[in-house]
């Protein structure tokens, strides 16, 4: 070996070893935003849950209406059970990714292939199942789907 | 009648009277009304009147006036005046110089509501000599780095003039002892790191008001919060420049604006350089306060309103809640921003990997490694994260709510079928008159029917065990019916309990032999002959023996054998026989029961005294024979004699619902359930009496309507007579006023048909 090649070859394992902690760094920032979005629905229905005078979303019309003469315990009675649809979510389904993840926990699939995309991960380790299936096959394969996807859409 | 309508809303709740013309009094109306309804030659005398609708202290305006007295005149004589009105601004004219000042050219703006941000949130402005020294602060420095926009000049003043609000209030009092620039920059670097430690929008002061920090710093500390630059917000005016932080440019300028600051502040006498509002100066005196016409945003003097203490609370809370709510929505903001960062984060970082994978694959390439790691190149399918604990615990919760609804929804119905059965046949007391009507099913129908349903169900087990049994003979009982000997029994005490005491009625047959194996069949047995209807075979010399006939078993088949009680009641209910029910199981029994004549008999009498008992001898009867016939002339003696002979039977002292409980099958309806006859009396006499009060009833409602109906038709008879009469009476009086003429025409035509009848 030619020391080119070797240092061409050095080259490539600081590549590599780049990649490597880029996937570790993009992969912890990905579960980060996850946690976060979770962390963000949860918080945001506590805050419906717990908005008795109104909140920033529905408005705090009730805020003023009954201080005059009502007692005070009547605030919390008389609140009416507001429903929240998810419109009403402006914070956690701000967000394209979380939006996707919701409707999936939901079950409201759109019978789309683009799910196929979320079920692929960058990781650092090889993957145990041997038949491995790589991005560009299922983009391969994927075409067809599409096709008849298109067709579908034009029966309806 | 001098209750003037004063004009005031009209409320739904106060009744308007609503005037007719001609119920108005014009003297009542005001002027206009007067003008409106139509002007009458009355005098109007009320000069008031024409003032209404005015305030009160325009009443007295002169033109008005004017105007008001022309009107009256004019209504009371009818003589036109000089025109009177009311004088108006004049606005017809054109004023030459405008164009000066407005200018013509409109642009409409694109939304009609501002927004100020960038402008309030400073609140120092450059005025001209700022603008002066702006320009000689900028001359000197042609690097880029080292301008200073007017923003950031701003900002540096404003600072200063926060920290001598809050260090030194009164500095008014000796102006030249304001701070040094070391110590109002310290100060300031101080504050800026301590408050964007805290959340709070406000600076608290030592004084105790409460300092609202200007945008830029507030922006700079969500800036800090977020880990995020160049904070910015949908609402700030896009600025090229924004301004630096406010650390970096008292580096830079600090010294030299604070000494053009200081400058204009001891020249301000310590106040502040910007010019300020005045208000009302809560120590000066009142009348000072009033007196000066600069004071702006005055006081309004207004009634405080009583407030309890729980009335203060309460808005203390709800104000608590409030800001507790935004908390809330304000972390939430928060985490959206913190959010999206994050995501242009991941993104930016699949960007580098991207690349990095891009230069590795060429690298790769180009020096042709076949090395294991083609991992790091791709995306692949996302291991399977295996959660189904929870999912099955879900699942299984919902399938709990499911059994538990659906137990709920079959629980109920058993309670209702329990309901429906109760109500099916429900004990309802009927009135005698309200009993529906329907057909009565008699016992014997439904004996019928309970005997056919078991017969049908008897023999079709015995038709089923013969099938199975077939070529098979049971010696060692009878397999299909017991054999009892059953007869009545003879020492039965009460019979007429049997209909309703199981003891009598079980005790009505005997059994007289149980018979497994009857005598002749186990003296058979033990002579170890054979047995009769069986084929048997001796053991010496295989010859049949010749069969006989099995006696016991014959007489099945013959059915000798006095019947059973369940056959011969099979029997009877296809003969459609049901005497025993109808008069009773003791019938029988007493044909069959020999009873001697009576051997003393005595005879209860009527007497004077009661009752007493005959004792004389009985006559014995005539000793009778059928071929004595011959010597009495009449045939009948014969019977007449039997009859009397077998009075004794019918004569009987019991009364008739003794007979009832001794004979319960009797025909007679009253004693079929032993009812006594004081009952039996009295139930009929209410259902009479129930009978005839409905009937009564009937009747009078008809008499009722008979009258209601005769006294309408003689209403009616009485209008036609009255019509009749009027119509007479209307005739007549005709007749009477015309009376004569019309006699002579009769006579004339009479005249004329015997005139013309010779003809």
């Amino acid at each position: 070996m030619s020391e080119e090649t070797k240092v061409e070859k050095e080259k490539y394992n600081e590549l590599t070893r780049k990649i490597r902690d880029q996937i570790i760094k993009k992969n912890e920032l990905i579960d980060k935003l996850n946690n976060l979005e979770d962390k963000i629905y949860q918080k945001e229905n506590e805050y419906f849950e717990e908005s008795v005078i109104g909140n920033i979303i529905k408005g705090f019309e009730n805020f003023s209406k009954s201080s005059g003469s009502t007692t005070g315990g009547s605030i919390i009675n008389s609140k009416r059970r507001v429903t929240y649809t998810d419109d009403d979510h402006i914070f956690s389904l701000s967000s394209v990714k979380y939006i996707k993840n919701y409707s999936r926990r939901h079950n409201y699939t759109n019978g789309s292939k683009d799910d196929n995309f979320e079920n692929f991960e960058d990781s650092v380790e090889p993957p145990n199942n041997k038949s491995i299936d790589k991005i560009s096959e299922i983009s391969s394969n994927s075409s067809t789907p599409t096709r008849k996807r298109k067709a579908r859409t034009l029966d309806d | 009648m001098s209750v003037r309508f004063r004009q005031r809303k009209i409320s739904v709740k106060q009744n308007l009277h609503i005037y007719k013309q001609t119920e108005l009094n014009s003297n009542d109306l005001e002027l206009s009304q007067i003008n409106h309804l139509d002007t009458r030659k009355d005098d109007i005398n009320s000069i008031e009147a024409g003032v209404e609708g005015v305030d009160k202290t325009e009443q007295d305006e002169i033109h008005l006036q004017q105007v008001i007295n022309a009107a009256q005149k004019f209504l009371s004589s009818k003589k036109t005046e000089a025109q009177l009105f009311i004088p108006t601004p004049d606005a017809s004219r054109i004023w030459d110089d405008a164009k000066n000042y407005y200018q013509q050219d409109f642009k409409e703006s694109k939304s009609y509501i501002c927004y100020g941000f960038t402008y309030e949130s400073l609140s120092y402005c450059m005025d001209e000599e700022d603008e002066e020294f702006f320009k000689s602060l900028i001359k000197p420095k042609k690097k880029k780095e080292d301008a200073i926009s007017e923003l950031e000049f701003e900002i540096i003043i404003e600072h200063f003039e926060k920290v001598i609000e809050t260090k030194q209030p009164f500095l008014s009092m000796d102006p030249t002892n304001i701070l040094s620039y070391e110590e109002i920059s310290t100060y300031i670097i101080d504050q800026y790191k301590s408050s964007v430690k805290s959340t709070k929008p406000y600076i608290e002061l030592s004084s105790g008001i409460l300092n609202y920090i200007p945008t830029n710093t507030l922006k700079e500390r969500l800036g800090k919060e977020l880990n995020f630059q160049n904070f910015t917000t949908i609402f700030d005016k896009e600025t090229k420049e924004t301004p630096r932080s406010i650390l970096k440019l008292l580096d830079l300028f600090g010294k030299s604006v604070y000494e053009h600051w200081k400058k204009r502040k001891i020249e301000r006498n310590g106040k502040s350089i910007q010019p300020s509002l005045k208000f009302e100066d809560p120590n000066a005196n009142e009348k000072d306060n009033d007196n000066d016409p600069y004071v702006c945003f005055r006081r309004r003097e207004f009634r405080q309103v009583r407030k309890t203490r729980r009335a203060d609370t309460l808005g203390a809370e709800r104000i608590r809640l409030l800001q507790k709510s935004l908390q809330k929505a304000r972390e939430l903001v928060l985490n959206v921003s913190e959010r999206e960062i994050l995501k242009a984060k991941t993104f930016q970082s699949e960007r580098e990997l991207f690349k990095l994978r891009c230069e590795g694959k060429s690298l790769k390439r180009s020096l042709n490694l076949k090395e294991n790691d083609d991992h790091l190149y791709f995306a692949y399918k996302r291991r399977k994260i295996i959660k189904p604990k929870e999912d099955e615990e879900e699942k299984k919760v919902k399938e709990k709510k499911k059994e538990e609804r659906q137990q709920q929804q079959q629980q109920p119905p058993p309670q209702s079928q329990t309901e429906g059965t109760s109500t099916n046949q429900p004990y309802v007391k009927l009135p005698p008159s309200k009993i529906p009507d329907m057909d009565l099913v008699t016992v014997s129908l439904v004996l019928k029917e309970k005997n056919d349903t078991i017969r049908r169900a008897v023999s079709e087990k015995l038709r089923k065990r013969k099938e199975q049994d077939k070529g098979f003979i049971n010696l060692t009982d009878d397999p299909y019916e017991p054999i009892f000997d059953i007869s009545t029994n003879q020492h039965i005490q009460e019979i007429s309990h049997i209909p309703y005491s199981s003891i009598a009625a079980t005790n009505f047959y005997q059994f007289n032999t149980s018979n497994y194996i009857g005598d002749p069949l186990k003296k058979l047995i033990e002579d170890d002959h054979s047995l009769p209807g069986v084929k048997s075979i001796k053991g010496s010399n295989g010859e049949l023996i010749p069969n006989k006939a099995f006696p016991h078993l014959s007489s099945i088949t013959e059915n000798n054998q006095p019947k059973s009680y369940i056959e011969l009641l099979l029997e009877n209910v296809e003969n459609n026989y049901y005497n025993n029910y109808t008069s009773g199981y003791t019938h029988g029994i007493k044909e069959e029961t020999k009873i001697s004549d009576p051997i003393f008999r005595l005879r209860k009498r009527q007497g004077r005294a009661g009752t007493f008992i005959d004792r004389r001898g009985i006559i014995k009867p005539i000793e009778l024979n059928e071929s004595d016939d011959s010597q009495f002339s009449h045939e009948n003696k014969f019977d007449q004699l039997k009859r009397l002979e077998s009075n004794w039977r019918f004569d009987d002292d019991l009364s008739e619902y003794q007979k009832g409980s001794i004979d319960p099958f009797s025909l007679d309806p009253s004693k079929l359930n032993s009812i006594s006859d004081e009952t039996q009396a009295i139930r009929f006499g209410s259902m009479l009496l129930s009978k005839s009060y409905g009937l009564l009833k009937e009747s009078v409602q008809q008499k009722q309507q008979m009258y209601l109906q005769q006294a309408r038709m003689r209403a009616l008879h009485n209008q036609q007579a009255q019509k009749q009469h009027q119509q007479q009476q209307q005739q007549q009086q005709q007749i009477q006023k015309k009376p004569t003429p019309q006699p002579p025409q009769k006579l004339q035509s009479q005249f004329k048909k015997t005139s013309q009848s010779p003809v």
